[in-house]
């Protein structure tokens, strides 16, 4: 097969999805921080759960569930058999300390109490880790976007002075940078630098 | 000149995708040598319990030899050991276990290799994964050549295969996203590859009225072929589908054709056919306005190559390595990472009929360039000979 992009009728899906990507990063700008912060999480979870290849119903109940109902170890003697599900229940209850000397469950059934509420502190553990990530990746979104914004500004300034200001801003910059700073005053197009555009 | 193709099932009911792949292959190569099929008498790709009859049957006219698998899979004790396997700190031992519970294991065919390998020039395995292939192509390096079917999954990265991928002759890639995957994690550069693919029988004629009449549909829709799958990425599929309905007023419908294996959302945007025929499969593309394939993990996408050889364009999961790279490569579908650019990318080819158009014919044509039946004949023809040399 060729590893080569086909020519074809001034279509180029790449540059599609560069437009596409930016409208869709343009868009978020317009949500607030929290909302894309929930929005960007929860895609991150699903992310999560669908490549851990899960059990379809584990998956699912992850999904829908904030927090798993702790495991009661008293309904290892329950019935829900309708009828006769009580007097099954009564029969166990009443048989236990003969199944006890064949085999002890409690402790087990215990335990798996026990893992249930810390599964259901590590999904929480999980959850706002991935949060927490995600608004960190959205802080970082923003104070990229503002560099970006104030270096292009400044980069604008500088090119539009004329020649004599650009020469005494750097004047200035490399009496600054060597330690030197004969003049106190800040220089006119640093002081003009001032976020007024924020 | 003999070959044979070691394949986990095959059989005309069994459509997973590398069981689908092998069949073609070996029904185009009977035209140019003796093609054998070694197999199992398995169906059931959970289980692999015995379906068929041992012994040989001729399928389209292939003769097919079936052996019996040793034992069933047992898919709770294999499940916990993968389980266990991928989460934890592991030995080869531990690995060569997971592969005998994974199945199926016939020992009777990897001994009929093992006898009978004078009588073929070369043994094409089918999936790298399986039992067949991993101890098939031990018996028989000097012969063998390999169609991996990997995905990028956790599997690939078992020290056992490392070893492996340096043993057969020659490697069949899927996509030139495999071929680098496998590449990168074993490097066996030494070992010659080509990129081939599979092709389909794209007809000259199918039509969309009838897929409409048929399953009662009006307007346009998107369409989606395949295993009705979490895993397959339709969890997502559906989450996002419904999310786009209620913020837009779409008139997009989504058509689900495939076995139903997981809950599909009763809303009535969504509809499902069920397993339909091939040529139902083809009107379908015929009539819908674009392809959706929202798998996270596939080597290669048998339908999303038919889509493009019918000009359809198509809409596809970008974290998918390879159904981006396809997209890329073919210039004729868009893809996506998250929501915000799956909806954006489904309002642009409504609001750019166009150049959903061109895309469809970008597809076609990288359809004939690279996966029409005389290529991908050839390609395997040319591997073998260079082998043979």
């Amino acid at each position: 097969m060729k590893d080569v992009k086909i020519p074809s009728h001034q279509i180029d899906v790449v540059e599609i999805m560069k437009k596409i990507r930016q409208s869709s990063a343009n868009n978020r700008t317009e949500l607030t921080r929290d909302d894309r912060t929930r929005r960007e999480a929860k895609s991150e979870f699903q992310t999560l759960i669908q490549n851990a290849q899960l059990p379809e119903p584990i998956a699912e109940q992850i999904k829908q569930q904030m927090v798993f109902e702790p495991y009661d170890p008293r309904t290892l003697y329950v019935s829900k058999r309708s009828g006769i599900g009580s007097l099954i229940g009564i029969i166990r209850r009443l048989l236990r300390p003969i199944t006890k000397m064949f085999l002890n469950v409690d402790p087990l059934a215990h335990e798996v109490y026990r893992l249930t509420a810390l599964n259901n502190l590590y999904l929480r553990a999980i959850q706002d880790l991935v949060h927490k990530t995600s608004a960190l990746q959205v802080e970082m979104y923003h104070n990229r976007k503002r560099t970006g914004r104030h270096r292009g500004r400044d980069e604008q300034r500088y090119n539009n002075s004329g020649p004599n200001h650009r020469r005494h801003r750097e004047r200035t910059h490399h009496r600054r940078e060597s330690g030197e700073n004969r003049n106190p005053q800040p220089a006119r197009m640093n002081s003009a630098a001032e976020p007024s555009a924020q | 000149m003999k070959i044979a193709f070691a394949i986990q099932r095959y059989g005309l009911d069994i459509n997973g995708g590398a069981e689908l792949h092998c069949r073609y292959i070996a029904e185009r190569l009977s035209k140019y040598c003796d093609v054998e099929v070694l197999t199992t008498c398995s169906r059931d790709y959970i289980t692999w319990k015995n379906a068929y009859r041992a012994g040989v049957e001729r399928i389209n006219g292939i003769p097919v030899r079936r052996f019996e698998v040793d034992r069933e899979r047992n898919p709770d004790r294999f499940g916990r050991l993968q389980d266990e396997i991928l989460r934890l700190p592991h030995t080869e031992s531990d690995e060569l276990r997971w592969m005998d519970e994974q199945g199926p294991a016939s020992t009777r065919l990897i001994q009929f290799i093992k006898k009978n390998q004078d009588q073929y020039q070369f043994f094409i395995f089918f999936s790298y994964r399986y039992y067949h292939s991993f101890h098939g192509i031990r018996t028989v390096p000097h012969k063998s050549l390999l169609v991996p079917t990997a995905e990028p999954d956790s599997i690939i990265h078992f020290k056992i295969f490392k070893g492996l991928f340096h043993l057969p002759q020659g490697f069949v890639y899927n996509s030139v996203e495999e071929k680098r995957q496998i590449q990168c994690l074993s490097s066996n550069y030494q070992v010659p590859g080509d990129v081939v693919g599979v092709g389909s029988e794209i007809p000259d004629v199918s039509d969309g009225q009838a897929f409409r009449r048929k399953f009662n549909l009006d307007g346009p829709f998107l369409l989606f072929v395949g295993r009705i799958d979490e895993n397959k990425g339709c969890g997502q599929l559906f989450d996002f589908f419904l999310r786009f309905k209620a913020e837009t007023d779409s008139p997009l419908k989504l058509v689900l054709i495939g076995a139903e294996v997981m809950k599909i959302p009763d809303d009535p945007r969504i509809v499902h056919t069920g397993f339909i025929g091939d040529k139902d499969k083809f009107d379908a593309l015929n009539a819908c306005e674009l392809l959706i394939m929202p798998s996270f993990y596939e080597s290669l996408s048998m339908v999303l190559l038919e889509a493009w050889g019918m000009g359809r364009p198509t809409l596809a999961n970008g974290n998918c390595r390879v159904l981006m790279g396809q997209s890329i490569r073919s210039n004729a579908g868009l893809f996506y990472t998250n929501y915000e650019e799956f909806k954006r990318s489904l309002l642009y080819f409504q609001s750019n009929p166009d150049a959903a158009r061109m895309m469809g014919e970008n597809g076609r044509r990288f359809y004939r360039e690279n996966y029409t039946w005389d290529i991908i004949e050839q390609k395997y023809l040319r591997l073998m000979e260079k082998v043979r040399n």
